[in-house]
């Protein structure tokens, strides 16, 4: 089994500051994995999500992202990793408002020529989408509304079909059922990683609520990494 | 769609009031800029071409503006007159093709009436070499007959037939008129753009009748002859006021201009006409700048009002950038979006406003001509107008740099993180 993130001996400071708000020692995510990483505020989650994704790059360690070094790209080659093999998914408003749901779905495909052949393969794209939103329950009428027009369950489950469109090796979720309730959150998390599982994607699923945890083979703690 | 395109025509259409409006500003900022720089065009193009044909212009010594002003665009008087005999030994030389002599100082109602002969409706040419044409009668034949211009009939309510009395000097309401001596209107001209159109003719003849009981600008007491009696006197001119003079070759344009400016009898001056309207446009060009450099001002607050909106809207659109980078967007990518989105409101904004002034010049076109007699062409389409609808463009590119920017570096800095 290869290695979906693999992180040594990291710190990352931010500039002009003395003091480290981010150190993990050692953290190895195999692919396929499903874990869930507790994340209190003011834990350093934001800031390892940015490392984790390319936004920003740290000062010292690794952080192996399947296999390749962030470190050795540049901030656009960066940019290009995380269009072609993360699907991310934000606590709530996911959707760009002024595009219809299709339209929101095709997003990544649009910056990545890898997802966008992906997508394709089977079948032709706009079908691959509209299996992907049946499959999450987002029924046909509702994907030519707009992100407005349809309820924050129906447009985080929408978040989940452009985080999977093009199957990208990892999808990480920040949050994504803090604005849901009780059931609808059960629901939303089995539904996600019923859809993971099925491409066989890694997932990391970030959140403050502990009694998520249950629902994945592995639980971490931020502030453990340490 | 391609998807970029898409991206920035649905997020304007989401933000279409701000939009609209912004759109709005730049189409009537420009139609403002582009209205001026063609009026002004069209104004020179229409005053430069008051006159065409016509090689050289003689009166009495004076200045080269002051003859154009009053021989050309009835504006002002002569200082003085030429003699009939000067007149005819210039007229006589060997490279004169044709002459018409001018004679001014009387009114009707303040359009100034003109005495000439047969020879203007002939030889008198205006705007690209076109001649006189009636619309309604013909030349004068007798000694008190008047041809209109267009605006005078107009605009009084003339007709064919009726009769006219004039004014001894130029004011509107004059004291002394030549109420003796009605005059008959027999033609009515076409619409010419130029001071023709505000121009009363009679004869040299009409002018000497009506003044042959005249002395120094009044009545001779005592002296009263009817218009009868004034046909059966002598009525060959002693003085006219200017000369329209055609060459037989434009070789001879310059010696003969300065022989008559050496002329031993009198002191004359000859004008060539192009040169001299150059000279009298160039005199009003101070104002015709001043229009464009305010229109010029107009169309910078239009473009700096487009960047204002752009820049209070980023703040309402840093989710949006932050999802964008979440799905690969790089900030480049953002900065292309907002420099997009700049030049293309400006681009759609000229095109607006060129069809706003376009739309304008239609519905003013008519009213121009019949209320101004000032001949507009509708087509503001030219080389001028688009290069400054480029500089325009580059302009609202450079200043599109601000919001870009700022929207770049944010892009940079935020990454996935949402900060409202």
């Amino acid at each position: 089994m290869t290695t979906a993130v693999e992180i040594n001996s990291l710190s990352f400071q931010w500039k002009h500051t003395d003091n480290w708000s981010l150190s993990v020692n050692e953290l190895n995510i195999e692919v396929g994995n499903k874990v869930f990483l507790y994340g209190p505020s003011g834990s350093g989650k934001t800031t390892l999500l940015d490392l984790l994704t390319g936004i920003h790059t740290h000062n010292k360690g690794s952080i192996q992202i399947l296999g390749k070094e962030l470190n050795t790209l540049s901030a656009t080659q960066r940019d290009q990793f995380r269009a072609d093999h993360i699907g991310f998914i934000f606590q709530q408003f996911n959707l760009l408002p002024y595009l219809n749901v299709i339209d929101n779905v095709l997003l990544p495909c649009h910056f990545s020529k890898i997802r966008y052949q992906n997508a394709k393969q089977d079948s032709p794209l706009l079908e691959t989408a509209r299996e992907l939103l049946s499959s999450l329950g987002i029924d046909t009428e509702l994907h030519n509304k707009t992100a407005t027009q349809i309820s924050v369950g129906q447009q985080q489950r929408v978040a989940i079909a452009r985080s999977l469109m093009g199957n990208p090796e990892i999808i990480i979720a920040d949050e994504p059922t803090s604005s849901l309730d009780m059931d609808a959150r059960n629901a939303f998390i089995k539904l996600l990683l019923d859809e993971v599982e099925k491409t066989n994607s890694t997932i990391i699923f970030v959140s403050h609520d502990t009694s998520l945890a249950s629902f994945f083979d592995r639980s971490l703690s931020i502030n453990e990494l340490a | 769609m391609n998807m970029f395109y898409k991206l920035i025509s649905k997020s304007l259409w989401n933000r279409r009031t701000s939009v609209i409006l912004t759109l709005l500003s730049i189409a009537l900022s420009i139609s403002l800029l582009a209205g001026v720089e063609h009026l002004r065009r069209e104004a020179k193009d229409s005053f430069t071409k008051t006159i065409s044909g016509t090689d050289l212009i003689i009166g009495a010594r004076s200045g080269q503006v002051n003859l154009l002003l009053y021989s050309v665009f009835r504006i002002g008087n002569a200082t003085n007159n030429i003699s009939w005999e000067s007149y005819k030994d210039i007229a006589s030389g060997k490279n004169i093709k044709w002459t018409i002599p001018i004679s001014l100082g009387d009114s009707h109602k303040g359009f100034r009436v003109m005495g000439t002969t047969q020879d203007y409706f002939e030889h008198y040419r205006y705007g690209n070499k076109m001649a006189l044409s009636f619309k309604q009668g013909k030349q004068f034949q007798h000694v008190y007959d008047a041809v209109l211009g267009h605006q005078v009939a107009k605009e009084l309510g003339y007709e064919i037939g009726q009769k006219i009395v004039l004014s001894h000097g130029l004011g509107k309401v004059s004291f002394s008129k030549h109420d003796d001596k009605p005059f008959e209107i027999v033609g009515i001209l076409e619409p010419t753009g130029t001071p023709i159109d505000r121009t009363i003719h009679i004869s040299l003849a009409g002018i000497e009748a009506i003044h042959i009981d005249w002395q120094h600008g009044a009545k001779i007491p005592g002296l009263s002859i009817s218009a009868e009696d004034a046909l059966k006197q002598d009525l060959t001119p002693k003085a006219i006021t200017a000369v329209f003079v055609g060459l037989k070759s434009k070789v001879a344009t310059f010696s003969l201009q300065r022989k008559i400016n050496n002329y031993r009898q009198e002191p004359l001056i000859a004008i060539i006409p192009g040169i001299a309207l150059v000279q009298l446009w160039q005199i009003l060009s101070v104002i015709e700048n001043l229009l464009l450099v305010i229109s010029a001002f107009v169309v910078l607050t239009g473009l700096t009002g487009m960047i204002t909106t752009l820049l209070a809207g980023l703040n309402e659109r840093r989710r949006e950038m932050a999802i964008l980078r979440s799905v690969g967007a790089k900030p480049f990518y953002i900065f292309l979006l907002l420099m997009t989105e700049s030049v293309l409101l400006t681009v759609i904004g000229c095109l607006l406003g060129i069809a706003i002034m376009f739309f304008i010049l239609t519905i003013l076109k008519p009213i121009l001509i019949t209320q101004y007699g000032l001949f507009i062409g509708i087509n503001p389409i030219n080389s001028y107008i688009l290069i400054i609808i480029a500089l325009v463009i580059a302009l609202s590119a450079i200043l599109g740099l601000i919001p870009s920017l700022i929207a770049f570096r944010r892009s940079l800095k935020d990454g996935l993180s949402i900060r409202n």
